[in-house]
């Protein structure tokens, strides 16, 4: 058997070699992705000229595309945190071939999250109100309100998040400073704030380490409740319900592990990463998504259940709506996306097949991101009073503002992978030991 | 099961199923929440450590799965209990899903379908046979909708037509919340019994309970904040019923002191998890709190005797807190941690 | 304290964990004072910290400050404002506690993360800027280090 140091060479190698110099597909990929970002922001500085009545927003849909959207990146986050984290804690070994990349995910997916509050304000400039700072006003922001609960949980994560990335880097940019030269060796030097290794800092790091795992933990459980309560606090049929921080949180950790099956999948094929990463991890990724898929089916079944017992006259007409109503189509691919497809999971020859998890993972996004915005849209159309019901269709701003989240997502992810190692070299290296 | 658990569990259930008959109100239902949680939650731990490979169970894990004989006991118990069913009050205006027969006949299937789950879970574990996994999925379907079932109609449709979608879900983690206070108990006999290591499996159930207890606190949370921010009559008459005056305020305020602040704030100190007296301190705290949560539930809709309520307790539970503690100590075949 | 700045007059390199941990033990065993002894290793060996009976890091105490100063923080700002400008919302209380708690366990976790990061800093004297202009590396190799002139 080779010894640990062959081994943890040929790691190194295998994953810096992921640093080289940028191929063409690379180079194409950040075009496409570099050119929808800048597209969206392009149409969000058309939107702040001409005012956002080039959203489709209107009375009485006052939330649409811009707060799915937000929901949806917040969401895809939550995946990152609960491998690094949640599985830390576990002790399960298979997430040190998935945390290095799915925590760069989180933080690129909550930047971007953190953009539609900012879109979506329509005078963006007037953001800062929404920190309490002294002012001449007098007046402190409103901690009674959810959205400010969201201003503070998406911070706490954002800077939690980050702070975790970075403390898992610090032994690997020692890796990635060993092997580089000229500026690039004092650039990741800087940054690997002089680690060496030693017992000392082995045993602080590993205490640090526990302490965010632990930190972090209620974190994925807290902020995700925290924004499923922008609508839960509400009385609107549909959105007024105790089940949401539960089911917003299982929906989330769903929705971030299909797009790390979307992000690595591909990845480890391109990047010639299949020594380090094999079917079963994929496997196990596979299981936490079918097990999140049943929980947030069981709370679509419990929703409509309760409100057809409950007798309540607005309930019972909001469900049918949903169901039955404007957007029903948009109902039907959801359950189709988020219930039944996952279900064929059961079969262990499908959960080793990459290609078809790679499809799935495409499938339960899109699914995702149409219940949050069935979630919002349906309740908002037909609230209580009849002469208020309307519907609400998307427009190309919004549609491109999208399309431009997406690009900014995956142009960071892109650059990402060239500018650090996709792979937690140092825990893979634990775990082979 | 042995002769030695058999017999307290068949005079305990005959016990039971004496009280319900000979009562009219709601006394012994607090005995059967609280059995059915524990059974129930010590099988879902079995089959959710089966399924994720962990070990930390190992050493309990033959006596929990030996409990089955004694989850049959619950459909006798409900049928029993549903002698009295006209304590709610839906049931002197009837519809499809509140009526009568339909009532009883879905929660005692149910029941049932639970028991032949955790009975066929059982057998394959033991026997090391690979379709345990499926069975312990399957069990794991039936527990959750059957903790749901619980909540809605045993619990919930007393404050018809009040909703909460979230009370399904806070029923079977408290389920589970009590398997591990359970197993905290069990997990100090097996160390002097030297069938377990405190460093392993005693640590990892404090862990779990320091974890649970927070997730416990989380779910109370959001079920609290969505009603009292709403404000909606008809709502917030199940939290002001039960909150507001003496002497039911004080209770609630128990409830959550015992089943968070106290644990979270103790099982912060690794010295403390690995104490047999912190333990049980806060294990038995897990029990009375769910305890008093549940009579909470009932107190301010059906009426309930005191004492009868005492003894259906110990009528009940008492065969269940025997089984576990003649099954750690006679069970041979327990793997150690 | 172990410094790997200081002289080091022998050094042991290894390329197995488990030659470098029987290296270790009988170098301690022979009797060298442990505050001599350093290591450095690509990944953390958890054995390491017995045979050296290192102490139980004091980050603890870092995370416990930071995650109690977050608590009371959140309570006092929020309280704080509401009386400084009382604004009833809602029709909800002045002090309500409820939304409070939210604010408070933001701040817990932030505070609580940030105070174990900047102890991990303190703790392990990073960043260091001698290290980051000479950077130290192990090259995949288990070293001990001794220093002192007692060298056994």
């Amino acid at each position: 058997m080779a010894s640990p140091r062959a081994c943890f060479e040929k790691l190194e190698v295998d994953v810096l070699a992921a640093m080289g110099k940028p191929s063409l597909g690379f180079l194409v990929a950040l075009a496409i992705s570099a050119t929808c970002f800048v597209v969206g922001l392009g149409l969000w500085g058309y939107q702040m000229l001409f005012g956002m009545g080039v959203a489709g927003i209107r009375h009485p849909v006052g939330w649409g595309v811009y707060i799915t959207d937000f929901v949806f990146w917040v969401g895809i986050a939550h995946s990152g945190t609960l491998i690094s984290a949640v599985l830390f804690l576990f002790r399960a070994k298979f997430r040190s071939r998935f945390n290095r990349s799915a925590e760069a995910m989180t933080i690129f997916a909550v930047m971007t999250a953190g953009l539609f509050p900012l879109i979506h304000l329509g005078r963006s400039w007037f953001a800062y109100w929404l920190f309490p700072y002294p002012n001449q006003r007098e007046l402190w922001v409103n901690f009674r309100s959810p959205l400010v609960w969201d201003v503070f949980a998406v911070s706490t994560y954002l800077t939690v998040s980050a702070v975790f990335f970075f403390v898992g880097l610090v032994p690997d940019l020692a890796v990635v400073r060993a092997r580089a030269v000229g500026i690039r060796k004092k650039l990741y030097a800087a940054f690997s704030l002089g680690w060496v290794g030693s017992a000392k800092q082995w045993v602080h790091y590993n205490q640090l380490y526990i302490f965010l795992a632990a930190l972090a933990t209620p974190l994925v459980i807290s902020v995700h409740s925290v924004v499923s309560w922008d609508f839960a606090m509400s009385i609107v049929p549909g959105w007024h319900t105790t089940i949401f921080a539960p089911y917003f949180v299982a929906g989330a950790i769903f929705s971030g592990c299909a797009m790390v099956l979307t992000l690595m999948i591909p990845m480890r094929k391109i990047l010639k990463l299949e020594d380090h990463i094999s079917i079963s991890h994929f496997e196990s990724i596979a299981k936490i998504l079918l097990f999140t898929s049943l929980i947030v089916s069981y709370a679509y079944v419990i929703e409509f259940a309760l409100a057809f017992y409950s007798g309540h006259t607005f309930e019972i007409a909001h469900f049918t709506y949903r169901l039955l109503g404007d957007y029903w189509y948009l109902y039907a691919l959801m359950v189709f996306c988020n219930v039944l497809l996952p279900l064929t999971l059961f079969a262990r020859s499908l959960r080793r097949s990459l290609t078809f998890l790679f499809v799935m993972s495409i499938f339960v996004n899109i699914g995702m991101w149409l219940e949050r915005f069935v979630i919002i849209v349906t309740s908002l159309a037909k609230e209580y009073d009849p002469y208020s019901w309307g519907t609400y269709v998307p427009s190309m701003v919004e549609v491109g503002i999208t399309v431009g989240s997406f690009g900014l997502f995956f142009t960071l992810f892109l650059i990402f992978t060239k500018m650090l190692p996709v792979l937690a070299i140092t825990e893979v290296k634990e775990t082979a030991l | 099961m042995t002769r030695s658990t058999n017999i307290p569990a068949i005079a305990g259930g005959v016990l039971f199923v004496l009280l319900a008959f000979f009562t009219s109100d709601a006394s012994v239902l607090p005995a059967l929440l609280m059995v059915a949680a524990v059974l129930q939650g010590l099988y879902a731990l079995a089959a959710a450590a089966h399924l994720a490979e962990g070990k930390w169970i190992l050493p309990a894990r033959n006596t929990i799965l030996s409990l089955h004989p004694l989850l049959l006991w619950l459909p006798i118990a409900f049928l029993a209990y549903s002698s009295n069913i006209s304590i709610y009050g839906w049931t002197e205006h009837q519809t499809f899903w509140l009526s009568t027969p339909f009532f009883i006949a879905r929660n005692v299937v149910m029941l049932l379908i639970t028991w032949a789950l955790a009975f066929s879970f059982s057998r394959a574990a033991l026997a090391g046979s690979e379709k345990a996994g499926v069975l312990a999925v399957l069990y794991a379907f039936a527990f959750v909708f059957n903790q749901s079932f619980i909540a809605f109609d045993w619990v919930m449709t007393f404050d018809y037509p009040w909703i909460s979608t979230l009370f399904g879900g806070y029923f079977f983690i408290e389920a589970m919340f009590l398997g591990l206070a359970a197993l905290s108990f069990m997990a100090q006999k097996l160390i002097t019994l030297g069938k377990a290591e405190r460093g392993k499996t005693f640590m990892d159930v404090s862990t779990f309970i320091f974890g649970w207890s927070l997730l416990w606190a989380g779910q109370l949370f959001a079920q609290f904040l969505v009603i009292w921010y709403g404000n909606i009559p008809e709502e917030q008459l199940f939290l002001v019923r039960r909150i507001v005056d003496a002497p039911l305020r004080q209770l609630a305020i128990c409830v959550p002191l015992f089943l968070f602040v106290i644990p979270f704030s103790t099982l912060l100190s690794r010295a403390a998890k690995a104490s047999n007296a912190v333990m049980t301190v806060i294990a038995s705290l897990v029990f009375i709190g769910v305890f008093i949560e549940r009579l909470l539930f009932i107190i301010p809709v059906a009426e309930m005797n005191p004492f009868v309520v005492v003894l259906a307790l110990v009528a009940l539970g008492g065969p269940v807190a025997n089984a576990l503690w003649r099954g750690v100590t006679e069970d041979g075949a327990s793997e150690a941690a | 304290m172990n410094d790997t700045e200081r002289r080091v007059d022998r050094r042991w390199e290894f390329e197995d964990e488990h030659e470098f941990l029987e290296k270790l033990k009988a170098l301690v065993d022979q009797g060298t004072p442990t505050d001599l002894l350093d290591v450095i290793t690509p990944v953390p060996v958890p054995a390491t910290e017995e045979i050296l009976k290192m102490k139980r890091s004091p980050l603890r105490f870092f995370t416990l400050a930071g995650a109690l100063s977050g608590l009371s923080l959140g309570f006092a700002f929020t309280i704080f404002t509401v009386f400084d400008w009382p604004l009833i919302t809602g029709g909800k209380p002045l002090i309500s506690l409820p939304p409070f708690i939210v604010i408070a366990f933001a701040l817990t976790i932030l505070l609580g993360s940030l105070a174990s990061f900047a102890g991990f800093l303190i703790l392990g004297r990073m960043p260091s800027i001698k290290k980051i202009q000479e950077p130290i590396e192990h090259d995949n190799m288990f070293i001990i280090l001794l220093e002192g002139e007692a060298a056994q």
